[in-house]
C-alpha cells in the first residue's frame, strides 16, 4: 500500500499511554513494604531515593489496613495514606481496610529527592499493613 | 556493583522492604530479564546514620 500513508496493518503499531510504554522500556518500578500490629496511631512507610539525572513519577498508590485478629475482622479499619517528598507532606487520603489510587496526573519527584509513601493505621485496634507505589522512572 | 549502589543508581524493578526483628530492613530488588535477586540487610536507610549490614545476591 504505498500510498502515502502509514502502514498500520496487523500489529506493526499501537498506542500506549506512558506507564505502559515505560512498563516496556524497563523503566517502570513498584515498592512495596509491610508492618506488622500496628495499634492506633502506628504507621509504616516505604521510601525510594530517585538517582540523580532521573525524575521519578509516581502513577499510582496502593494501600491494605486489615485486622490482626479475627474478631476485630468486620470492623472499620480506618487508615490514611500519605505521599510525602523529603519531610514534606503532598497529599493524603483516607481509606477503609486499604485501595487503590490512580493518579491522572502522575506525580513528579525530581532528582535526588526521598519520596516516601506511609500509611497509618486509624483503626480502634491492631492491624497488619501493606503499602506501596508504583511509577516510572526517566531521564531528567 | 553492590546491592545498594544497585539502588541507588535505580538499577532494579521491583523493591520490597521487610521488617526484621532487629529493627533492620531487609531490601529485596529484581529486574526482569534478570535471574539474580539482590538482597541488603540495612538500618537507618536514606538516613545520615545508615549502614548496611549484609548483601546476598542470589540466581533464582
Amino acid at each position: 500500500m504505498a500510498r502515502g500513508y502509514p502502514d498500520f496493518e496487523g500489529d506493526k503499531s499501537g498506542l500506549y499511554l506512558k506507564p505502559e510504554w515505560a512498563a516496556k522500556e524497563g523503566k517502570d518500578k513498584d515498592f512495596l513494604t509491610q508492618g506488622l500490629n500496628k495499634a492506633f496511631g502506628e504507621s509504616k512507610d516505604i521510601s525510594y531515593a530517585v538517582p540523580a539525572l532521573k525524575i521519578l513519577l509516581v502513577t499510582q498508590l496502593f494501600a491494605s489496613n486489615m485486622a490482626v485478629v479475627a474478631a476485630d475482622a468486620d470492623n472499620n479499619q480506618f487508615c490514611i495514606v500519605e505521599i510525602s517528598v523529603g519531610d514534606m507532606p503532598k497529599y493524603e487520603v483516607g481509606m477503609n481496610g486499604g485501595g487503590l489510587v490512580v493518579l491522572a496526573k502522575p506525580y513528579v519527584i525530581d532528582s535526588e529527592e526521598t519520596v516516601a509513601v506511609n500509611v497509618t493505621n486509624r483503626a480502634n485496634h491492631n492491624t497488619n499493613i501493606n503499602v506501596g507505589f508504583s511509577g516510572y522512572e526517566v531521564d531528567a | 556493583m553492590t546491592v545498594r549502589e544497585r539502588l541507588a543508581k535505580g538499577e532494579f524493578n521491583h523493591m520490597r522492604g521487610e521488617e526484621q526483628p532487629d529493627g533492620s530492613v531487609l531490601v529485596t530488588l529484581t529486574k526482569r530479564g534478570d535471574p539474580h535477586v539482590y538482597r541488603m540487610w540495612v538500618k537507618d536507610l536514606y538516613k545520615p546514620t545508615e549502614v548496611v549490614i549484609k548483601e546476598e545476591i542470589t540466581e533464582v
